[in-house]
């Protein structure tokens, strides 16, 4: 089930929001947290249901072991049990995820080196809905209570609650224990709370809908094309068309998971902060998909040991953490190359800042925030970013040299560049500019604050509903493309 | 200097600790009429997600819009597709396609999209100048080399219709090949500019289509062929398009007074090429502001709740016949075969015609309409394929490389059937009387043969008649 869909906004969540009121009433959290678990496991189910027992079975297997922790004072039984927590959560997450990969490479090399021409792709295993997040998450708060900054949940419904909770089970953000272990037991959800839930949701709905699916078909058109090169400018068009379509896309399901937990009273902590605003790659990763990589900074680069055990073990430490963050995005090559693009600048950027800060004693983080540097290396790392994404959208060779291609061959002024042309030119691509720099860029943020600084936010209200409104007309109509007549 | 104050990070940090502070305010202490306007927002919103609940409680049911989609059937629950995740999935499109209010939604997208912001509302529909519609595949067609047909495939193509027309022409049938046109041809000042640009980019102005190539083999060929392109481009005036325009602004197929027009023309060379016996009636036109079907159905596509105002044709049809027996006529073609207004398949009292269009087929001359997806579904057609004296297949140009559908290989697979000699045992205004003996003597001949299960071979009438 996902958000923008009818059976989720229609059914699900006008369900929940009904029953939810009609039980706040009485005032009591485990009939509340009752009410929540059910929803959410029904919304898992829906999509999923086959690896529901499954993932129950983890689930009680992680509770069993953060008890264990939490009981055991001795530091090598609670490595032990810390160890079988990892060993079996990632155990399970490379399984569903990984083993297509892996026993393809299996073929490939056993192909190579016996000449032989078996098959790939012998088996197909689905992947569990959400299981990227839902193990990260289950991870955190394992290896959090061996590290004494939670107590173990010995409440089962409420640690399942918790890992399953539906606004942020199948997309994120992967959300710490600690930051909803005192809203588990006790919250309060007012007026506030509910209109700034409500608010933020519109928000992510409309960037999804109006936005981000309007650049996507952009972008499709020019990277699953088949009839010839483009052009550079199309190209260039496709690529920033998805370049933004990512960030819409990703931040639009953070921003409704963020309101729906706001509803409900729960807090998550932001997942996007202006990324296309960062002075250089290193700072895009402090602001984009904050969550994870704030989980591979605790969890794998500080373990590590950081920053803090010499440059060439810092290097090492990020070319893992981002090698990592490539595999964890898609069980795909091209998604461990992008992994390493990024760590390729993230390794620059730490060099001259090194060299620059503890080398020739010059204040880079300050000149990099004056008005004269900071918009060039905004500009710079954009590109950087951008370029980078070539590699997230092409999941194979053949659509990468497709891409490619449209930089050295001769344009073809075919089909494709007619479907661009009608989405581009016209009135109604001004609006989703307008949208897309809006929320990109933070304007559409200054202009939030700056009303609520004047209590105008009134406007802002009237032009989310109306949006809002909008959007989901266009979620219901948008598909409908009838024909005349059926034909052969 | 207190403009300096507010650049300081020590300031900025104040201002944004302050606003943080102010919300929280806000949330501790908030005014009555914020609360209330809070409340509003979330009401107003709560009430757009809780909208298909109230129509349905309020028993609206939704209006059929315009345009044929498959139509999902209402979810079935087992186990089986349950865990596969396909219960799930048919839920999705069921609710899709019959959400409550679904209708509305659609009037008001395509209102605002067509009228603020002067987009089509539909993938399939092209707006050029002045509003004129365009289906975006007959522009790709036309313009952007859609459905190209390279020299294999029409050899292939010809090389059936050839073993067809002999066939035909053995078993005393006459096989006739139209090729219908499609709207861009006529009214390039108003297609939308973009695809002209992209045939001029590429060079392809004067690039041959697939129709070019196909009526040239055709031409080449012995088969009877009528180009319905060839005719309107040769009688343009006499047909007086600026009167009774060959499209409306809102059609993808030509107007109903037209295609009759060349329907009739059409007719007119089949009694010429054949012995044949056809009915003739004369297209009265009267204009009105009433839409009729097809000449606004892209327009109705686009399911607006306003629509532009036109002029159409509204036809009249008077025949001209006294006689009541004709040819047994099998008629295939796609959509645009239906404005052809062939007469010869709604005249006659004993003859046999199949009027097959699409996925569809009318039979008892126009009277009842069937819906099929495959050929031998249509009731009794195999049984009288070796009966019909007349086959027309209409093919429209931009449907070469899918011609007839596969209704050519359909009767190429039935050609024992198929091959079942026909002579005419009908009277034309045509014949003398000598003539109309020879045929009275025939239909006993065959009406003997057939009680007396006597062979009598068609060399056999044929010299009856010659006699």
């Amino acid at each position: 089930m996902v958000f923008a869909s009818p059976i989720f906004l229609f059914v699900f969540l006008t369900s929940i929001l009904f029953i939810y009121t009609l039980f706040s009433i009485f005032g009591n959290i485990h009939i509340l947290n009752f009410i929540l678990l059910v929803f959410s496991i029904i919304f898992y189910a829906y999509g999923c249901f086959s690896f529901l027992p499954i993932m129950f079975f983890s689930l009680f297997v992680n509770y069993i072991l953060a008890l264990l922790l939490e009981k055991y004072r001795n530091k090598t039984k609670r490595f032990v049990f810390v160890t079988i927590a990892v060993v079996f959560n990632l155990l399970i997450f490379f399984f569903y995820k990984y083993i297509n990969l892996f026993l393809n490479i299996f073929i490939d090399i056993n192909n190579f080196i016996f000449n032989g021409d078996n098959p790939r792709d012998i088996i197909n295993i689905t992947i569990p809905l959400g299981i990227s997040f839902y193990t990260f998450q289950i991870l955190s708060y394992v290896i959090d209570v061996y590290r004494k900054k939670v107590h173990a949940n010995n409440n089962f419904f409420s640690l399942i609650l918790y890992a399953m909770f539906f606004p942020q089970l199948i997309a994120g953000p992967i959300v710490r224990y600690k930051d909803v272990a005192d809203s588990l037991k006790n919250r309060e959800s007012n007026i506030v709370d509910i209109y700034t839930g409500i608010r933020r949701f519109a928000i992510g709905f409309i960037k999804k809908i109006l936005f981000a699916n309007y650049l996507g078909k952009i972008s499709d058109y020019v990277f699953y094309n088949e009839y010839g090169s483009v052009g550079v400018l199309f190209a260039i068009i496709g690529l920033l068309a998805f370049t933004f379509q990512i960030f819409l896309d990703f931040s639009a399901y953070s921003d409704m998971a963020i309101g729906l937990a706001r509803i409900f009273g729960f807090r998550f902590k932001e997942n996007f902060n202006l990324p296309f605003l960062s002075f250089n790659t290193r700072e895009v990763w402090e602001r984009w998909h904050i969550s994870l990589s704030s989980f591979f900074k605790d969890y794998v680069y500080i373990p590590l040991g950081g920053s803090r055990k010499g440059l060439n073990k810092r290097i090492r430490n990020l070319l893992i953490v981002f090698i990592l963050s490539g595999f964890w995005h898609g069980a795909s090559w091209n998604y461990v190359t992008w992994g390493l693009y990024n760590a390729v600048f993230v390794i620059i950027d730490t060099l001259i800042f090194y060299f620059c800060e503890e080398k020739l004693h010059i204040n880079l983080t300050l000149i990099s925030k004056t008005i004269l540097v900071r918009p060039i290396g905004i500009v710079i790392t954009f590109i950087i970013w951008t370029i980078g994404m070539i590699l997230f959208k092409c999941e194979t060779m053949d659509i990468f040299n497709a891409f490619m291609s449209n930089f050295n061959e001769p344009i073809v002024y075919s089909m494709t560049i007619k479907n661009i042309s009608n989405k581009i030119f016209t009135p109604y691509f001004i609006l989703v500019l307008i949208g897309t720099f809006g929320f990109s860029f933070g304007i559409f943020k200054s202009i939030n604050n700056l009303l609520n600084r004047i209590k105008l936010y009134i406007i802002l209200d009237i032009l989310i509903f109306v949006f809002f409104l909008y959007a989901v007309i266009e979620m219901i109509a948008g598909g409908f493309n009838p024909f005349i007549y059926f034909r052969f | 200097m207190e403009e300096n104050y507010w650049k300081t990070k020590k300031s900025r940090k104040l201002i944004s600790e302050n606003n943080e502070y102010l919300e929280e305010n806000n949330e501790k202490h908030p005014n009555i009429i914020a609360l209330l306007l809070k409340g509003f927002f979330v009401l107003v919103i709560v009430f757009v997600l809780f909208l298909p609940l109230v129509l349905v409680i309020a028993g609206y049911k939704n209006k059929t819009l315009s345009g044929v989609e498959v139509k999902v059937p209402k979810p079935k629950f087992s186990i089986d597709k349950l865990y596969s995740g396909e219960l799930t999935n048919n839920i999705d499109d069921y609710l899709m396609q019959n959400l409550p209010g679904k209708d509305l939604a659609v009037n008001l997208r395509s209102d605002l999209l067509y009228n603020i912001f002067g987009v089509s509302p539909h993938e399939g529909v092209g707006i050029g100048k002045d509003g004129w519609l365009f289906s975006e595949e007959a522009l790709n067609y036309y313009y952007n080399g859609l459905y190209e047909v390279d020299d294999e495939q029409l050899d292939s193509l010809m090389k059936k219709l050839e073993e067809l027309n002999n066939i035909c022409e053995d078993s005393g049938k006459k096989l006739i090949v139209t090729i219908t046109p499609t709207k861009s041809r006529y009214y390039d000042e108003y297609v939308p500019e973009v695809n002209k640009i992209l045939r001029r980019m590429n060079g392809d102005e004067n690039t041959v289509r697939p129709y070019d190539k196909f009526i040239d083999r055709l031409n080449k060929s012995n088969i009877l062929v009528f180009d319905c392109i060839d005719y309107i481009n040769k009688h343009m005036e006499e047909m007086d398009v600026e009167n009774h325009p060959l499209w409306m602004p809102g059609s993808h197929h030509w107007t109903q007074y037209q295609g009759g027009h060349v329907g009739q023309a059409l007719e007119d060379f089949i009694i010429e090429k054949t012995e044949h016996e056809l009915p003739k009636y004369e297209l009265i036109a009267s204009k009105s502001e009433v839409a009729i079907y097809p000449d606004n159905d892209l327009l109705s596509l686009l399911n607006l709740k306003t629509y532009p105002k036109y002029t159409y044709d509204h036809i009249t049809i008077n025949f001209k016949t006294a006689i009541t027996t004709y040819p047994n006529v099998l008629v295939r073609g796609g959509s645009f075969l239906g404005m052809l207004l062939l007469p010869c398949c709604t005249i006659g009292d004993d003859n046999i015609v199949y009027h097959i269009e699409n996925k569809y087929y009318f039979t008892d001359h126009y009277m009842t309409h069937h819906d099929f997806e495959e050929y031998d579904e249509i009731k009794d057609l195999k049984k009288n394929l070796g009966k019909f004296d007349i086959i027309i297949l209409e093919i429209h140009e931009m449907n070469v490389h899918n011609a007839t559908f596969g209704f050519l290989d359909y009767l190429l697979e039935n050609k024992d059937i198929l091959s079942e000699k026909r002579v005419r045992t009908y009277a034309s205004s045509r014949d003398t009387d000598e003539d109309l003996e020879d045929i009275e003597d025939a239909e006993d001949e065959s009406n003997i043969a057939a009680d007396d299960n006597i062979d009598i071979s068609e060399d056999d009438i044929k010299e009856e008649i010659k006699d």
